[in-house]
């Protein structure tokens, strides 16, 4: 086949051009680190790996939300921990003052104590959370126990994403201290301080059933929420270990693979240097047959 | 034989050989003129008995391939065509993806925002990241259509530029036509078939050049561009929307869009009427589908300020033109505590409008109900990824193809120096052997003449 100096210096050029192209491709995925910087650079790597930035960024919402639930239950654990305790000295209180050993004025005393312990519990149920919102009081924006111990909340509870496709219940409303959650809390101290002030002793006696029964509902709902706390827990720790292997995933289809992208931006530059010359060869043979 | 006719014999010689030189000359010099073909020089004997005769030339011819330059035109035409492509597509992708453009990314905060919005509804930091990352979304929606319309834009100021350029190209070879008739210069032929070429690059086609010499070009459809020295007329119309090619020639106007398959004409053509046609209805319809999904949602639950009934987005009047139009409705980009965040019946602290927002995420809702709004937008920019790493692979191989095709016509048409040294130092040598015979002839008529 026939050659002409002028298609030489052409295809030598060519070569020198395209070599240049290359080597500035593999520098650039050197030093940026990235091997896919648009879709068309490999279109199914690319999806793959916006795919995963999209349940990274759902994790992140997700695991705010299980934060600020978990605050939210442990707040709510800890109302109901000083309503159990409360909860505990009434109790103690009933038990002595059954007795019969125990006067007047005893008990009159004990009914001042079951009273203070009373405003306590109520301070508890009406505590409110880092946003503001009451604990116990279900999906209302009021405090939900008026000073007669009367509910005046819902029994909504949150609905709380913990994983992907994964929802979850949480909260505790406040029905748990009222007839409707087994006995009613406030009505019980009440009826103790008026068996102890009119120095009821059968009164007294006859409220510890009941508060046996006060007791162990707020025991239950401490465990419904240290089983929610627990529940958010696992699924945190799931969540960041999706987030672990959602970045590998991200990295494995888009980042470049620092020994192979320093490897073929070698590569790219030898082959541009030996373009190079055999283009200033081809030159020079041109020169001399002219 | 006398001395005088040696002497003609002589001079003709010195002709044939000062001829050759001169196309040796022409070649050399235009050894890098774009679309010279290599011309030579036919040298035959003058018949007659033996002591009689000479040598004759013929006229210059040039060296081509009929068949190469044919299969050259298909190849521009195939090379200007992937070349546009590639470039409109890449375009279209850099504007969809670079210059701070990430639809994906905006669809992702907006669900991860109403995501962190499930334990604290009233929290009104929270509430205004939601409401600002649907005014991202929003904002996203209209830079790509915005990107969209721009690619096609340019597309259209392409197609016209070189729709006059191959208009002028047409005539070009409708004015070489004309001049062919009556002469055979080699060097206008070349000019002919370079314009040919050129055209062919801008609109693909195909030209063939008659028995009477003059040169037909047609498109892939069969319509007639230049027909001996006539020529019609390249004009880009937009109609409804769709960009178009018509041929006008000066009686006739007709649309040729369809049969503008190749050149650089038929890959903006194609980019502009198929791609990006196709990504900007994808786009609007995704856009339509998102707002009116979000805002079905957000209708039927409550704001913290006992707002109702409202739409999170100004609804869409129609899917065309919906991401260009796309925004919050301004009461709530006013007033967060308007995003309905909590059930019918249900006291402020009730999440259920954040859930109900929060399902739509991983929902197949978009795409007639095919796939989530994240993956449809990854799809649908995806698949302007797909198309254009195809058109580029395209490129390349249309280039190496027209490479092999420039160095097959390089080696039968392409000027090569070495040659041409050759060649001149053969025709020199030859006139300086036929100026010795006529020096000798002269010398022996001298003679004779003094001895009269």
């Amino acid at each position: 086949m026939r050659v002409t100096e002028s298609r030489m210096m052409q295809v030598a050029s060519d070569g020198v051009g395209k070599a240049r192209d290359r080597a500035a491709r593999a520098a650039q995925a050197a030093s940026s680190g990235t091997r896919v910087n648009v879709p068309s650079d490999d279109p199914a790597a690319w999806a793959e790996g916006r795919r995963a930035e999209l349940r990274q960024a759902a994790s992140t919402g997700r695991g705010d939300s299980l934060g600020r639930a978990r605050d939210h239950l442990a707040a709510t654990d800890s109302s109901l921990g000083t309503i159990g305790t409360a909860l505990a000295r009434i109790k103690e209180l009933a038990v002595e003052t059954s007795n019969g050993t125990y006067d007047a004025a005893s008990r009159r005393d004990a009914a001042v104590e079951v009273g203070q312990l009373r405003a306590t519990i109520l301070a508890a149920a009406n505590a409110t959370g880092s946003q503001g919102e009451y604990l116990l009081g279900g999906s209302q924006a009021a405090a939900p126990f008026s000073a007669a111990g009367a509910y005046g909340g819902d029994t909504l509870t949150s609905t709380v994403e913990v994983g992907e496709g994964q929802s979850v219940q949480i909260g505790v409303p406040g029905t748990v201290l009222t007839a409707a959650g087994g006995t009613d809390v406030f009505a019980t101290i009440d009826n103790l301080v008026t068996a102890l002030q009119s120095n009821n002793a059968a009164g007294v006696q006859a409220a510890l059933t009941p508060i046996d029964s006060i007791v162990g509902q707020v025991a239950n709902a401490r465990a419904q929420a240290g089983a929610q706390m627990s529940a958010l827990d696992a699924a945190d720790q799931a969540r960041s270990a999706l987030e672990v292997r959602l970045g590998d995933e991200k990295s494995r289809t888009l980042d470049a693979d620092a020994v192979t992208a320093a490897s073929t931006f070698a590569q790219a530059q030898n082959a541009l240097a030996y373009a190079r010359a055999v283009a200033g060869v081809v030159s020079q043979l041109a020169g001399k047959n002219s | 034989m006398s001395l005088f006719t040696s002497l003609n014999l002589g001079a003709g010689a010195l002709l044939a050989q000062q001829a050759g030189v001169a196309v040796t000359g022409r070649n050399t010099a235009n050894v890098n003129t774009e679309g010279y073909q290599r011309e030579s020089i036919d040298l035959r004997a003058e018949p007659g008995s033996p002591l009689v005769g000479g040598v004759r030339t013929g006229d210059a011819y040039r060296s081509s391939d009929d068949l190469l330059s044919a299969r050259e035109r298909t190849q521009a035409g195939a090379g200007g065509h992937a070349e546009t492509l590639a470039a409109s597509l890449s375009d279209l992708e850099q504007r969809l993806t670079g210059g701070g453009g990430d639809l994906i990314g905006s669809i992702g905060d907006f669900f991860a925002g109403v995501g962190k919005l499930q334990s604290a509804p009233t929290d009104s930091a929270l509430r205004q990241e939601v409401v600002a990352a649907a005014g991202t979304v929003a904002a996203q929606f209209r830079q790509a259509a915005s990107g969209i319309a721009a690619a096609t834009s340019e597309a259209k100021k392409q197609v016209t530029s070189l729709a006059e350029q191959a208009s002028q190209l047409a005539s070009q070879i409708a004015t070489a036509n004309r001049a062919l008739a009556t002469s055979n210069d080699p060097v206008l032929a070349d000019q002919r078939d370079l314009a040919a070429n050129k055209l062919a690059a801008l609109v693909g086609g195909q030209a063939r050049v008659d028995a009477d010499g003059q040169m037909r070009f047609v498109l892939d459809g069969g319509a007639v561009l230049v027909d001996g020295g006539r020529a019609a007329t390249l004009s880009a119309v937009t109609t409804g929307g769709t960009l178009a090619l018509h041929a006008v020639d000066g009686v006739h106007d007709t649309d040729v869009t369809s049969q503008v398959a190749g050149g650089k004409v038929g890959g903006l053509l194609s980019f502009r009427n198929g791609v990006a046609a196709q990504a900007a209805s994808d786009l609007d319809q995704l856009a339509y589908d998102f707002a009116n999904q979000v805002n079905a949602v957000h209708r039927a639950n409550i704001g913290l300020d006992g707002s109702t009934g409202r739409d999170l987005f100004v609804a869409p009047g129609a899917v065309a033109g919906a991401a260009a139009a796309l925004t919050v409705t301004p009461a709530i980009v006013a007033d967060p505590r308007a995003l309905a965040t909590r059930s019918p019946g249900a006291g402020p602290n009730d999440n259920g409008g954040v859930a109900a927002l929060l399902s739509l995420r991983d929902a197949a809702v978009a795409a007639g109900g095919a796939r989530s709004f994240g993956d449809e937008a990854i799809r649908m920019i995806g698949a302007v990824g797909s198309a254009a790493a195809q058109a580029s692979a395209d490129r390349d191989l249309q280039a190496a193809r027209t490479d092999q095709l420039a160095s097959a016509r390089d080696s039968v048409s392409g000027v090569s120096q070495e040659d041409e040294m050759a060649k001149l130092a053969q025709f020199q040598h030859a006139a300086e052997a036929a100026s010795k015979f006529i020096s000798t002839v002269n010398d022996l008529l001298g003679t004779l003449i003094a001895q009269l």
